[in-house]
């Protein structure tokens, strides 16, 4: 119970941030909050380990991170043989700008838009990137420019379609 | 782009509304059963959807003609271009590597499509480069449209309806050989309407060396199931939603099924190529060799005593061989493989790639995986892998 105590104050502290981190890499509201949840669920599993863990939002965002990236792995496999006819879904609320943001991430590659979502919604610096996903400094640098300039090119394209 | 990124996620924490820590609490104690969740919802609505979409498709009229499709024009000289900008890379996802090894790759600069169909922006960002087995490489000007791998070639689709420009080839799908040259496809009736813009709807037949595309209109899946292996290998294979039960069949007309024996929190998934299939827990497998005839369980933790492992993503290849993905801590995903027919022994491969490893995929006798602009890939079920060369 004190073990799930201990999670829980980051739970509340927490949730809404890795949300936000996890939404702009699924591009999902429904898969980023059920991968936050179930980093949180092994966070709770975990008991006394996860106490020693230094910096527990950091953990929670990487197992979160990995949940995204094995489904990605599963579902990358299976779009391959079947057409793509999933909806995204969003966050409820969000304005119509934030919306064409995610609209604009999700076509983005994968690892563009886990390393912009890292940078930009979770503060984290390059080597900090570099170190989590196990990539040296300069691809950190690389994915940055070249997601930057693809994601500015298409909000560009949104604006105007949206403009007629 | 920096105050929309930065804005979005304070739009976002504001709307988000934090569940009941609870259901986090309740989730908990199936991780600690399981270590693993097998279903999402996300991954179940996925499922469900393109259930709907493939039995809707079924029930679209046919059209009555035969078509014989000209000979594509391709632009080889603005391909060149393409592949020669600085901000050039290849898009893994929408491109595929065929039975022979080879590869047909899509080149993009700038704007890209969306993940989910948006149009490209530009019509000269693009290019397909195909990339043969025995080294040789070509390339053309093409926009981005679906493609299909087959056993000696490829399919490319027609451009999706709204990304059309007015020009007749926009709506034609044709095919590219075994030597990297695109040809039109002479459809049977009714054939091009489906399987034109849709050239992996699981009815549709393709022959390289005829050059002719076909629709098996009686073609069709188990309810709810997932396809794992089209018709194109000799027989389909699919599974249920919750990978317990895997389907077979040679025409797609009938099929056969086995459920799994295995406890629900040993089960993973489903993976099948040629005539070999297996029904995949964490240690535990139950398999066939021959088309589904005779099942046989393994259990193949005793064998994985030289790997460490976390969670596995299975993947059985053709000739039976089993390779496995994991994650092993401080050192990301590891590829290891099978060194027997009795799944005796497993060893490492020395297989990385940019941003870790997805599961790999299997078409005829080539097992790939995808890397940052490219692919590994391996012709003998793991043991050697070779990475597509850079862009030029």
């Amino acid at each position: 119970v004190a073990d799930d105590a201990y999670v829980r104050d980051i739970y509340e502290a927490s949730y809404r941030r890795l949300v936000a981190q996890a939404y702009a890499v699924a591009g999902d509201r429904v898969e980023a909050e059920d991968a936050v949840q179930e980093a949180f669920a092994r966070a709770v599993a975990a008991g006394a380990r996860f106490h020693r863990v230094d910096n527990p939002e950091a953990w929670l965002r990487t197992v979160a991170l990995n949940v995204i990236r094995r489904r990605w792995r599963r579902t990358r496999l299976f779009s391959s043989l079947s057409p793509r006819l999933a909806t995204p879904t969003d966050v409820p609320g969000i304005s119509e700008d934030h919306v064409a943001v995610v609209a604009a991430l999700r076509g983005l590659p994968f690892q563009q838009r886990e390393t912009i979502a890292l940078f930009y919604l979770a503060d984290m610096s390059v080597q900090e990137i570099a170190a989590t996903l196990g990539v040296a400094d300069g691809t950190v640098k690389s994915r940055l420019t070249r997601g930057r300039t693809a994601l500015a090119e298409l909000l560009q394209t949104t604006v105007e379609a949206l403009g007629g | 782009v920096d105050d929309q990124l930065q804005g979005l996620r304070a739009d976002v924490e504001a709307n988000v509304d934090v569940p009941d820590f609870d259901h986090v609490a309740a989730r908990a104690d199936r991780v600690r059963r399981r270590r693993t969740m097998v279903a999402s919802a996300a991954t179940a609505l996925l499922v469900a959807i393109v259930a709907v979409g493939v039995t809707r498709s079924f029930d679209s009229a046919r059209t009555i003609q035969p078509v014989h499709q000209p000979v594509p024009h391709v632009d080889r000289k603005a391909a060149r271009v393409v592949l020669a900008h600085p901000g050039a890379y290849v898009d893994t996802d929408a491109s595929r590597v065929d039975g022979h090894g080879d590869v047909l790759s899509e080149v993009r600069f700038g704007t890209v499509v969306g993940a989910h169909g948006a149009c490209s922006g530009t019509t000269r960002s693009t290019a397909l480069r195909w990339l043969g087995a025995n080294g040789r490489t070509t390339a053309w000007l093409e926009r981005p449209r679906p493609l299909l791998a087959l056993p000696n070639g490829f399919v490319v689709g027609a451009l999706p309806a709204g990304c059309r420009t007015g020009a007749a080839s926009d709506g034609r799908a044709y095919l590219v050989d075994s030597s990297g040259v695109p040809r039109g496809i002479t459809w049977a009736a009714g054939a091009e309407r489906i399987c034109g813009p849709q050239p992996r709807d699981p009815r549709c037949r393709y022959d390289v060396a005829t050059r002719r595309g076909s629709l098996v209109t009686e073609t069709h899946l188990p309810a709810g199931a997932v396809l794992l292996q089209s018709a194109a290998e000799g027989m389909m294979w699919a599974r249920s939603g919750d990978a317990r039960r895997i389907y077979w069949s040679r025409d797609g007309r009938s099929w056969r099924s086995r459920a799994t024996s295995l406890p629900a929190e040993a089960m993973e998934d489903a993976s099948a190529a040629g005539r070999c299939a297996a029904l995949a827990g964490q240690t535990t497998l139950e398999y066939t060799s021959d088309a589904g005839h005779t099942w046989h369980s393994r259990d193949v933790s005793e064998a994985l005593r030289s790997v460490r492992h976390s969670d596995i993503d299975w993947t059985v290849t053709r000739s039976g061989d089993l390779l496995g993905v994991t994650e092993v801590v401080g050192r990301g995903d590891v590829l290891f493989r099978s060194t027997d027919a009795s799944w005796s022994h497993f060893v490492e491969t020395h297989v990385h790639t940019g941003f870790g490893l997805a599961r790999p995929a299997v078409e005829g006798g080539t097992v790939y995986v995808p890397d940052t602009n490219g692919f590994l890939i391996s012709n003998d079920n793991g043991v050697s892998w070779q990475r597509t060369p850079p862009l030029p």
